[in-house]
């Protein structure tokens, strides 16, 4: 459902989308990418026929899948996955059983896709592709390539930043809350607080959670210690006409002393906190 | 923030007329300030940008009809100024002040001190007549202004000419946009002191519970209904922010016409009033709730889980435990304008409980707390990169409350003062472990 939902939600966007991102671009460039993309999902027979003429147009075009997918509307989040990965059989292990039309999809995704398909043929299999990209990019972005190229959108606020006011901006990380497909929306994770945050754009709330996983953020943080933010004891304390609130102020002492025995625990066992030293491993 | 200048308006003759073109720059010089305080959160909304021309587009029906002061008989006679006030974008979580509570002294009490041309300014909040003498009242509007008049109008952060700047020119008469600026601060400060009474807070209760000011970012709060707060009394300190029931935190809006609203319309004391006039509005599994209402309150207990996309109940977006928010069906064709931000962009799947097809064990068993796992593993807390912020969503059920007079030494201000610097209190050796 979530998906089928996505699929709606993107191409709604998709025709949106012209208009604007013609605007923006070079006036010259505008108008191709414009029919690129809106030739793309509809049929590689159109596309042939009207970008043959231009020398070998079809060709160059249809190496780029990948970029046409990542310049979506509400693809923001995803990260470019290399070639070299989508290549290598092995890292696609089990995929097969998972996507129907598997092997026409990942022709397509990797430009490839020689035969001449119908128009509902060609949707369901970009649906596919769509849809393998997304369990592709879960296990490529907690390789150390994919997690460097998050740590450049992370530092970049690609995914937005935490709404929490006391946070202060504190960029955020994308988060699945299950790593099976179909369960959840993408759901964005704050270092500073160690919460999680529904992403601030709509759009975005169409994207499966399981194309990012569960660990993505977590990982990320472990490899890249010094991205951990500092992390203070702030929070917010209501008060009605300048006086705290009876009962918010119990549970805040008790929220203390659960911090103070944490604190305590991590003395005895050494673990310094508040310095920032290299990665323990790796 | 002090006015950068004085403007070639402010200085002007009052009897000129001020053209469209120059309120226009006039306006688009004032938002820019307002944008540039706010620099980060523009760019947190950066993309929505061609979500929100959408949005205005609805706006602009409310933006162009421009309010007619009292000089124009026929036109204030269907419209008050108030009621005008209310429905410009960004306005919308602003209640209908009575005008006899305006007209109450004791309820302004003070205000004149804050705003610049206090007198003019209540005048036009209350629809009598501006014109001593001159009639030029009716000429002073443009017929239609631009888009960006009306976000100006609205409560803004971006500064409003001082009083000084008047008085350096023989006092003046303050031109209609100071008065606008003006009377839109009045009506902030007043709508702030009038959300504290009874009436204010009836209001306001029916209106959160019908879900006008969205949802609870934070995903554990599985769509909890939020309130409009400030962090401050004092106007143009900090826009306007929301107040979870659920979590006890607050959000910064992620809708931008509700970034530029001042925060001391709702001030900082309005949510915690409310909620302990209304308990009932709390939901069972907040963090605010007193121990007491929810062990007295079976009818609390309801489980917010029940809320599912495939079984949505069709009274939930009315119900008063704040579950009944994802109401809305389709994440795509509900952005009618009356809806929270934060409601109209959560469909349906974005509810974590997410209905039958969730397999039991992908979720927490405990729903109030989020953690995060690597390859299924639940960090360790020993792990420098470890969980160290757990206790800020825990509510300590099963703790007792250690020592009395910790809360005194907890007195220093957390928020609005910045840091907390007391001295925990470790008491005791509590079992409590957290894995
Ligand atoms: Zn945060």
């Amino acid at each position: 459902m979530g998906h089928q939902a996505g699929r709606t939600g993107e191409t709604s966007e998709d025709s949106e989308d012209e208009p604007t991102g013609g605007g923006q671009n070079m006036t010259g460039m505008g108008s191709l990418i414009n029919n690129e993309t809106s030739i793309v999902p509809g049929g590689i027979g159109s596309v042939i026929s009207s970008a043959g003429m231009d020398d070998g147009g079809s060709d160059d075009f249809t190496k780029y899948w990948i970029e046409w997918f990542l310049s979506l509307k509400g693809n923001e989040f995803f990260s470019e996955i290399d070639e070299e990965y989508i290549l290598d059989r092995f890292n696609l292990t089990g995929l097969n059983t998972e996507v129907t039309n598997y092997q026409l999809a990942l022709d397509l995704m990797t430009d490839s896709l020689e035969e001449d398909l119908d128009e509902e043929t060609r949707a369901e299999i970009e649906r596919s592709a769509r849809h393998l990209y997304g369990l592709i990019h879960a296990r490529y972005v907690i390789t150390s390539r994919g997690l460097a190229k998050m740590v450049d959108k992370f530092r970049r606020a690609e995914f937005g930043k935490c709404p929490r006011v006391l946070c202060q901006q504190q960029p955020v990380l994308p988060c699945g809350l299950s790593d099976i497909p179909m369960e959840n929306s993408v759901k964005v994770y704050c270092p500073k607080c160690e919460d999680l945050y529904h992403p601030p754009q709509r759009r975005h709330a169409t994207i499966d959670g399981s194309y990012f996983g569960t660990t993505l953020p977590h990982l990320l943080l472990q490899v890249y210690p010094n991205l951990v933010p500092s992390k203070n004891g702030e929070r917010y304390v209501p008060r009605i006409f300048g006086f705290k609130v009876h009962e918010t102020a119990k549970v805040h002492r008790k929220q203390d002393q659960i911090r103070a025995e944490q604190e305590k625990r991590l003395l005895l066992y050494g673990v310094d906190k508040n310095k920032d030293s290299p990665p323990r491993d790796s | 923030m002090p006015r950068p200048a004085h403007t070639e308006e402010e200085l002007r003759p009052e009897d000129e007329n001020v053209t469209e073109q120059e309120e226009d720059e006039e306006e688009e010089r004032r938002n820019g300030e307002g944008d540039a305080e706010q620099d980060d959160q523009d760019e947190f909304e950066e993309e929505d940008v061609e979500e929100e021309e959408e949005l205005q587009d609805d706006d602009e029906d409310f933006s162009t009809d421009t309010y007619e002061t009292s000089g124009n008989s026929n036109s204030s006679s269907d419209v008050s100024w108030i009621n005008w006030f209310c429905t410009l974008s960004g306005n919308e979580y602003f209640l209908e002040v009575p005008e006899d509570f305006i007209e109450d002294d004791f309820n302004l009490c003070g205000l004149n001190a804050i705003v610049p041309h206090y007198n003019e300014a209540l005048d036009t909040i209350l629809d009598l007549d501006l014109d001593e003498g001159s009639g030029d009242a009716t000429d002073q509007r443009p017929p239609s202004p631009p888009l960006p008049e009306a976000l100006g109008r609205s409560v803004s952060l971006s500064p409003t000419p001082h009083p000084t700047n008047v008085s350096s020119t023989r006092r003046s008469r303050p031109t209609p946009t100071e008065i606008d600026q003006s009377a839109s601060l009045l009506y902030s400060l007043v709508h702030a002191r009038y959300l504290l009474t009874k009436g204010g807070l009836a209001s306001m209760a029916e209106r959160f519970a019908a879900g006008d000011f969205g949802t609870c970012p934070r995903v554990m709060c599985r769509g909890q209904l939020v309130v409009p707060m400030g962090l401050y009394d004092m106007p143009k300190l900090d826009n306007l922010r929301y107040f979870c029931p659920r979590c006890g935190d607050l959000y910064s809006p992620r809708d931008k016409r509700y970034q530029k609203v001042d925060g001391a319309a709702f001030g900082p004391t309005f949510p915690h009033l409310l909620f302990l006039t209304y308990p009932e509005l709390v939901p069972a599994q907040s963090i605010i709730l007193p121990e007491s209402a929810r062990k007295a309150s079976p009818a609390l207990q309801l489980p917010s889980d029940s809320l599912r996309p495939g079984v949505t109940p069709s009274s939930s977006s009315t119900t008063l435990y704040g579950v009944g928010v994802h109401t809305v069906q389709g994440s795509d064709s509900d952005s009618g304008p009356g809806r929270g931000p934060e409601q109209r962009r959560d469909g349906p799947q974005s509810s974590i409980g997410g209905g039958a097809n969730v397999a039991a064990g992908s979720v927490e068993p405990d729903m109030q707390m989020y953690t995060p796992k690597v390859f299924g593993f639940r960090l360790s807390e020993l792990a420098r990169t470890g969980p160290r912020m757990g206790w800020l969503r825990e509510r300590g059920d099963d703790l007792e409350v250690a020592h009395a007079e910790s809360a005194e030494v907890n007195g220093s201000r957390a928020l609005t003062g910045g840091q907390r610097t007391h001295t925990r209190k470790v008491v005791g050796g509590s079992a409590r472990d957290e894995e």
